[in-house]
């Protein structure tokens, strides 16, 4: 028979005090409780006990509260006491761990705001991306595409009673004119259940009719205010003109909220797809991919199992086109991807929308920021126990006047988190006034606003709080261990065990720094490799205004001779595509000696006369193009060297070999020398440049001599706004846009560069920290050494030598964990730097260098003191 | 000498009597069988508290038993004070009842 009384209640009562009085009275209770039990049964027993906990409780309660504020009120005057008395620890504590705590925060609010993309739509939790692998159509490096083809939203909606709402866009760039006012504007061309699928704030218009008419014009509240300023902008007509100059007049249905920021896609102006050219022959075509499909599942439908049905969507539909009839093997796999991941999962997707995320930076960011916190919790530990000597005193106090080891560890841990709540008001400091920077420095805008949210602040306490504890634990378990007799006696000395652990601590904190270190300089080489290599593109100089003005393209010739005219226009040319970004491929078949199967994937890229010449692109084989030898009826060939092998030529027999690309017949005149005319990242794939004289082109580019790049831009601009009165004048340098191809790169070269800087000034800190207080345990050491006949050097070597042993030890064990991390980072771009042992050396030199200086400012210090100084107290 | 309350006086005896078994939970007993009432435990811890603190009793940790859950018993012993104690209130009401008796008989 069970004779115990109520778990929960003894418990509470347990709970409620220590002392040997209160045991043997719950004691008597339990054998009181026993006896009722016999006399009256379990329920009067229960219920006696019960009232036993109401009685005895608020007064104990009462009573530990009081004790545990007086004796925390006296923790935290013992706390700031030693703070004050220690002014030079308590710096290196506290900005240790305010730098460590401002890393964080601050990347904790970017990884927050990369995780909060898409998440604003109202159902973002069950809308999905339709993406599609199209096999054996591999394009830079995958075979997954973001595309889909256009019936696909709303046939997907009308065969499966899961899909709640279907809509599909794609992107646009127009001109939109009122009146004289005339934009060039990025846009979506949707369709389906737009404004169900995604939720925007609206100003005027109603979301479920908006779109309906093929007509129809949706803006955002900028584009609104642009093009009509503070009219109603509602019922009033757009026109749209396409770079063909056919021009489409809407009329505006709805206004809406600029697109949040963390928006993966972003638009000024919707406008239905019913108006667009191939509308209805899209809608039929199914091997053609060109908008992005979205569907938002019911509540109750599971993704697994409607992924299950999409082979069978695919093979009724997709399958049945004239192209996979003939392709089968090619037939596209679709998968489902989540809107809300579309942001930092997209690495593999052709054709994602303009994102810039990356799961692995949020990896990797975490990790950083994780490391520099962990290095500034280790300065506390490390300091905390190297002094535990000089507190070692008041533990022996306190213990024997009665204080047992938790009133000792709450003691130290409270100390910790005095600390870190100081450290933290620090932090806050720097990054309210970093955050800004900190933004810029990511790419991404962080305003301060998150100042506002309790959210911030609770995570920024939690962390502060959490930090403390972490941090403090270990002096706490350290110091709260001392056996109060020999501390007394004064017999305790620095144990084994913790030297042991605290050179450890150290050793952790340099090798990660190292590790960093080797990290940024890898970094630094490869991204000053790319921005320097020779691409056999010249990128200097080179302007290209992009332009869609049909108009301007069919006097191309006029426009060219009166750019020339400027005495500082080197040479002018045109190219379809960004001369640095060449990424339209093609698929040929039937050249010279080839036979019927064999087929060639290749890059393609129409330019005009003069091409070649600027960018001083090298021919290997034949000529380049030339005007003299120039013939409407055929197109112009070069390749480059890297689609001879497909191709099955050696550079001199493809010359004169007839070809045929985008339809356009003509010979091969020449072979150049390969060049990157996509990212480093990649192989360099086989490439034809053709001569297009026939068709429109998108990129005037200019070639530039002189300095005032503002002037011959607003002359440039002067002579293109003559001829293209109603577009807008754009334009980039090559050079620049080259660098933009590896923006994110350099962002994380720039970010990688300060915290391995920050990383390096805690560690160095700590370091200090402990030198000091090292070289203060030995200064009467040193007194007797120095009046025995040491010199300066000596001393120095005395006090450096345990610390730089260390350093070494670190270095050792981070070189072959940086080289393994460097060398997985480089193995994302085809053309990278090799490691040299030389990064290593640099590395390795710096820190020690650095840790020298650190614990030498403390040993010449003490070296030069006088001796006398340090012994007559003797 | 302060005079013992009733309720000193009657513990004070239990304990004396009880000998080693003068811990809370006989003490009661005792009090309840003497009495005839019933003290609760809470009640009689005041006094056992004030009579330590007074000098009269002293107490001392005894074995654990598994029906308390394995906590020791708080053994009480009278000490010579508390022994005078309670010799001077027995002197107290030897004085005070003389001659009372035969009236109280004679009533009844």
């Amino acid at each position: 028979m069970n004779m115990k009384p109520p778990k929960l209640a003894e418990k509470i009562l347990s709970k409620l005090q220590y002392d040997d009085v209160w045991k043997t009275t719950l004691g008597d209770f339990e054998e009181y409780y026993s006896y009722i039990k016999e006399k009256e049964g379990k329920a009067a027993a229960n219920r006696w006990y019960w009232q036993q906990v109401v009685r005895y409780a608020p007064s104990k309660i009462i009573h530990k509260i009081y004790w545990s504020v007086s004796m925390f009120k006296n923790y935290l005057k013992i706390a700031f006491r030693s703070l004050k008395k220690q002014k030079s620890y308590s710096f290196i504590n506290i900005f240790g761990l305010a730098i460590g705590l401002t890393c964080f925060v601050l990347i904790g609010l970017f990884i927050q705001y990369e995780l909060s993309y898409d998440t604003f739509h109202k159902n973002s939790d069950r809308t999905y991306r339709v993406v599609a692998k199209q096999p054996g159509n591999e394009y830079q490096g995958s075979e997954w595409f973001a595309l889909t083809p256009t019936a696909m939203a709303t046939t997907l909606k009308r065969d499966f009673p899961e899909v709640e709402t279907a809509a599909y866009f794609g992107q646009t760039r127009t001109l939109l004119t009122v009146d004289d006012l005339t934009f060039n504007e990025r846009g979506l061309i949707a369709d389906g259940d737009f404004f169900q699928t995604f939720s925007y704030q609206w100003y005027a218009g109603n979301s479920n009719t908006a779109l309906t008419d093929p007509n129809s014009i949706i803006l955002t509240q900028t584009m609104a205010q642009l093009l009509f300023g503070d009219e109603n902008p509602i019922g009033k007509s757009v026109d749209q003109v396409y770079g063909t100059g056919k021009e489409v007049t809407k009329t505006i249905t709805g206004v809406i909220a600029d697109p949040p920021k963390n928006s993966h896609f972003n638009f000024r102006f919707i406008v239905n797809d019913q108006t667009t050219p191939y509308y209805k022959y899209n809608l039929n075509e199914w091997s053609n991919t060109n908008v992005y499909t979205f569907i938002t599942l019911n509540e109750e439908a599971s993704v697994k199992e409607f992924s299950e049905k999409l082979p069978g969507f695919a093979d009724t539909y997709i399958a049945a086109s004239d192209y996979y009839q003939s392709n089968p093997e090619k037939l596209p796999i679709h998968e489902l991807q989540p809107l809300e991941d579309i942001h930092l999962k997209s690495s593999y997707l052709n054709f994602n929308p303009g994102s810039s995320g990356d799961i692995r930076y949020v990896y990797m960011f975490s990790i950083i920021a994780i490391i520099i916190l962990l290095i500034a919790c280790v300065n506390y530990m490390n300091l905390s126990t190297a002094r535990s000597l000089t507190r070692a005193k008041e533990v022996g106090v306190r213990k024997a006047s009665g204080a047992i080891r938790s009133n000792l560890m709450m003691q130290f841990i409270s100390e910790a988190v005095v600390i870190s709540l100081l450290s933290i008001i620090a932090a806050a400091s720097i990054i309210v006034a970093f955050l800004p920077t900190f933004g810029e420095l990511v790419g991404r805008e962080l305003t301060s606003q998150v100042f506002l949210s309790w959210k911030f602040w609770g995570f920024t306490l939690t962390t502060s709080l959490f930090v403390g504890i972490i941090s403090g634990s270990y002096p706490a378990f350290y110091m709260s261990r001392l056996k109060p007799a020999l501390i007394l006696k004064s017999q305790v000395k620095g144990g084994k065990g913790n030297i042991f652990l605290r050179n450890l601590l150290v050793v952790g904190q340099f090798t990660i720094t190292i590790v960093l270190l080797i990290g940024s300089i890898v970094v630094f080489k490869q991204l000053d490799y790319i921005r320097t290599t020779d691409t056999g593109l010249e990128r200097d100089r080179v302007i290209a205004i992009s332009t869609t003005d049909s108009e301007l393209w069919d006097r191309f010739e006029t426009v060219k001779s009166e750019l020339l005219k400027k005495p500082f226009v080197e040479s002018v040319s045109s190219s379809q595509f960004d001369p640095v970004y060449m990424s339209s491929r093609t698929t040929i078949s039937g050249w010279e000696g080839s036979d019927d199967e064999e087929k060639l994937q290749i890059y393609i890229s129409p330019v005009g006369f003069g091409f070649i010449e600027m960018l001083d692109v090298e021919i290997v084989a034949g000529r380049s193009f030339d005007e003299s030898f120039y013939k409407e009826t055929s197109a112009d060939f070069l390749v480059n060297e890297a689609a001879l092998p497909g191709l099955g030529w050696t550079k001199e027999e493809a010359l004169g070999k007839s070809f045929s690309a985008w339809g356009n017949e003509g010979t091969i005149v020449g072979v150049v020398k390969d060049f990157n005319f996509l990212s480093l990242y990649q192989e360099i794939a086989p490439l034809t440049i053709m001569l297009s004289n026939k068709y429109h082109q998108r990129y005037v580019l200019v070639k530039v001599t002189g300095s005032d790049v503002q002037e011959t831009i607003t002359s440039l601009e002067a002579t293109f706004k003559e001829f293209s009165p109603s577009f807008p004048f754009s334009y980039s340098f090559l050079d620049d846009s080259y660098e933009n191809m590896y923006r994110s790169d350099l962002r994380l070269g720039t970010i990688f560069n300060y915290f391995t800087l920050l990383a390096l000034v805690i560690a160095s800190l700590g370091l200090f920290g402990l030198a000091t207080f090292v070289t203060e345990q030995r200064t009467r050491e040193i007194g007797i050494r120095k009046v025995l006949g040491a010199d300066l050097l000596q001393i120095i070597s005395l006090l450096n030598k345990d610390f730089l042993k260390l350093v070494v030890l670190s270095f050792l064990i981070a070189a072959p964990i940086g080289w393994f991390v460097a060398q997985n980072w480089l193995q994302d771009f085809a053309f990278r730097i090799e490691l040299s042992p030389i990064t290593f050396i640099i590395a390795g030199l710096f820190t020690i260098a650095v840790a020298l200086a650190t614990v030498s400012y403390k040993s010449v210090k003490t070296g030069l003191a006088n001796p006398i100084d340090s012994l007559k107290n003797e | 000498m302060k005079l013992l309350t009733r309720t000193e006086e009657f513990i004070l005896l239990a304990v004396w009597k009880l000998q080693d078994e003068a811990y809370s939970i006989p003490i009661q007993e005792k009090l309840n069988e003497i009495t005839d009432k019933d003290w609760s435990l809470g009640g009689i811890y005041m006094p056992l508290e004030r009579l330590e603190k007074r000098g009269y009793l002293k107490s001392s940790l005894s074995d654990s038993t598994p029906e308390r859950g394995g906590r020791h018993k708080r053994i009480y012993s009278l000490t010579p004070s508390g022994k005078e104690a309670l010799r001077y209130a027995y002197e107290v009401q030897q004085t005070i009842w003389s001659g009372v008796p035969q009236l109280m008989f004679g009533l009844s």
